[in-house]
């Protein structure tokens, strides 16, 4: 659906983004993920076309960069900040938005994607009055609204509450299972864990590695800790690729009082491939 | 266009539903209005420092009329710019060169020299409406400047002989008149000619007392003629001339608007969204600078239709005002596309966009007229939008301008119009996601 081949771009003497390439399937959720300053944004807006990399290709379902109207219809955006008039109502949003997609339908169009994101019955409040996970829920059902088969969702869920957050991974999830295909940017390691088929791991413009989340883990997690509780003893840790045999030997030897087995995450991935130093 | 027209329409609503931007756009020029309305019906001003520029025709060419005209063009209130006819020196009031056209007639120096018979030197002087204030002082300096030939006249001798020769023919030719007097005249006449011979040489001999000695008496009859509108007689009150100023601080209030609305855009990331829909830059730009272009508009009409139905304004020339309304709002949308383009964030839009605005509009005539200004500023105000935007809407509600006479000033705003298109287009290309 969306290949990068060798991308590279520059600013001035910063290397943002480093012969970079890859391919999201179609109908796939990609995580794109990295520590500050790794060059996702750089490398999200040059498959939207908003900056000319200095060299290698885009192509979007096999029809070049997103630089042309036809092209750029394929494309639905939810950006970090939210994008939105606040003085509008959420339809009159949408109605802007769909007038510049040329959508004949554009009413029904707004109508059935703020149901879809569960805002019909606040459509005729004006954006300012909305909390700020509603506004959020608007701002996805903005990119949704030309009905775009690839999706890219900037951090989509930045600053809002678990209720919201939890609506908004239901959703993408849902839209996900329609055959749509995302590219998903977070922090949150359990949100991409959770709604990623793939993930890539950036960091200083070049991409780290690329795969499923267990596919990662099994390449960089490393081992499993075992954690025995003895009565009065302090816990003891083992760490092992054989956690069950760690069990059976600890139970065996008696007077346990508690086992926990601590499995390497996305989290453990991304440190261990990222390091552990401060970006900010 | 479809586009552009959604994108305009959005703008609109915008700054309709943001109270603060839509009462400075459009209420606060009205107030502002009002206001100098009412400033100028009471006052009307109290003059400058520098000197008045009046234009004289001198249809006469004598010696007297010559004199006259040296005389004025001596004094240091007034500087005086000579015209080649009375339609030169019209325009240059029309225009707003100068406060007032002095006419001295082809008898002017005939008039001047049967001042003891009935005559009297005739002056015309055509005023512009708008310098009421600085028209009544004119009258004033020129009744001093015609006692002051009168006075040069006694003191010579060649002069007043010509001057008393004159008076005696006119008597002894009035049949009508009774011989008893007609002696008390010319033994009058010889004295007269008596006393010339006596003080010739010293032109202030009896100068100070001329003005209580000759009470009630004037040497010349002046007509003084507000010149306006060739369709409607002038400014019909103080807000006529108000009015066009606060045009201009209701442009000034579009221009603002818009332009730190794109600059919020750009800020809040509705731009981002903008460039990533399948339109062209251009279509944003064009849809911005339509909104404000009807933003414009619509504040020009609001003020004058207000001005029309409550203050009793009237427009002398609908067509010309439609003409210098329609190129106002394109020399500032052109003016907004420029700041938007330069000033990328809210706060610049908003501190130094309006600094500047402020300064133009200073220097412009939007907030003290023009004539009140130096000269060198008066000059430089050439540079203002704003000067040429109240001049064309002067031209066309007040002063009655024609086309050709308001051409400058449209070409002026239409010059401002495409500086700022490509200027600001240009940087807002630069900085603008692709």
């Amino acid at each position: 659906m969306l290949r990068l081949t060798n991308l590279a771009k520059s600013f001035g003497g910063l290397k943002a983004v480093d012969d970079l390439s890859l391919e999201v399937r179609r109908g796939e959720v990609f995580g794109l993920l990295g520590p500050n300053g790794a060059g996702k944004s750089t490398t999200i807006n040059m498959a939207m076309g908003l900056v000319t990399p200095d060299h290698g290709t885009i192509a979007l379902d096999g029809l070049g960069a997103p630089t042309t109207p036809a092209v750029r219809r394929l494309l639905g955006f939810a950006p970090q900040a939210l994008a939105l008039y606040d003085q509008l109502t959420a339809e009159e949003n949408l109605m802007f938005f769909a007038s510049l997609y040329g959508l004949a339908n554009g009413r029904d169009r707004a109508r059935d994607v703020l149901d879809l994101v569960g805002l019909l019955p606040r459509a005729k409040v004006r954006v300012h009055g909305y909390s700020g996970g509603m506004q959020r829920r608007l701002n996805l059902a903005v990119a949704l609204l030309h009905d775009p088969p690839l999706l890219l969702l900037d951090e989509p869920t930045a600053g809002v509450d678990p209720q919201s957050r939890n609506s908004i991974l239901e959703l993408v999830k849902d839209l996900a299972s329609k055959g749509r295909t995302i590219v998903y940017t977070t922090h949150y390691m359990e949100e991409a864990a959770r709604l990623c088929d793939r993930i890539g791991i950036m960091d200083r413009g070049k991409l780290l590695d690329i795969g499923s989340v267990s596919e990662l883990i099994a390449r960089h997690g490393g081992d499993t800790v075992v954690v025995v509780e003895r009565g009065a003893e302090a816990e003891r840790r083992v760490t092992t690729s054989d956690p069950l045999r760690e069990i059976t030997q600890a139970l065996s030897a008696g007077d346990v009082s508690g086992v926990r087995v601590e499995r390497p995450g996305l989290e453990t991935v991304f440190l261990a491939l990222t390091g552990r130093s401060l970006r900010d | 266009m479809r586009p552009i027209i959604a994108i305009a329409r959005k703008d609109l609503k915008l700054l309709f539903r943001d109270w603060t931007s839509a009462f400075f756009t459009f209420l606060f020029p009205l107030l502002l209005a009002v206001f100098f309305g009412i400033v100028f019906s009471g006052t009307s001003g109290k003059g400058s420092g520098s000197p008045a520029t009046i234009t004289v025709v001198d249809e006469s060419g004598g010696p007297m009329a010559k004199s006259f005209t040296k005389d004025l063009d001596a004094d240091e209130m007034i500087e005086v710019v000579a015209a080649a006819s009375r339609d030169a020196g019209e325009s240059m009031v029309r225009e707003g060169k100068a406060i007032a056209c002095v006419i001295l007639a082809k008898d002017f120096d005939d008039g001047a020299n049967s001042m003891f018979s009935g005559g009297g030197m005739e002056i015309e002087a055509l005023v512009d409406p708008a310098r009421r204030a600085e028209s009544g002082l004119l009258t004033g300096k020129l009744t001093e400047i015609a006692f002051r030939q009168l006075n040069k006249a006694f003191t010579d001798p060649a002069q007043m002989s010509s001057m008393l020769t004159n008076a005696r023919a006119v008597i002894a030719l009035t049949p009508t008149m009774d011989p008893k007097e007609k002696n008390l005249f010319q033994q009058f006449f010889n004295s007269a000619e008596n006393l010339t011979e006596g003080t010739a040489g010293d032109p202030d001999a009896d100068g100070d007392d001329a003005g209580g000695a000759m009470a009630g008496f004037s040497p010349a009859t002046i007509t003084v003629t507000e010149l306006a509108s060739r369709k409607a007689k002038g400014p019909a009150n103080a807000y006529a001339i108000s009015f066009p100023q606060g045009v201009a601080w209701g442009l000034m209030g579009c221009v603002m608007s818009f332009a730190s609305g794109l600059a919020q855009e750009r800020t809040r990331g509705t731009l981002l969204r903008l460039a990533v829909a399948p339109i062209s830059r251009a279509h944003v730009l064009l849809g911005k600078a339509l909104g404000c272009f009807i933003a414009c508009l619509m504040v020009m009409c609001l003020l004058i239709v207000f001005a029309w139905l409550v203050l009793g304004v009237t427009v002398a020339d609908p067509l010309l005002f439609g003409l210098a309304a329609v190129v106002a709002a394109f020399g500032f949308t052109g003016i907004m596309m420029l700041l938007a383009g330069i000033f990328r964030t809210e706060g610049a839009a908003e501190g130094a966009g309006r600094a500047c605005i402020l300064i133009l509009a200073m220097i412009g005539g939007g907030t003290i007229p023009l004539f009140f200004m130096p000269p060198f500023l008066q000059t430089a105000s050439s540079i203002s939008p704003f000067k040429w935007a109240i001049f064309a809407i002067e031209g066309a509600i007040w002063r009655g301008l024609t086309f050709t006479q308001l051409a400058p000033s449209l070409g002026a705003l239409m010059l401002f119009g495409v500086i700022g298109f490509v200027v600001g287009g240009y940087a807002f290309s630069r900085a603008a996601p692709r």
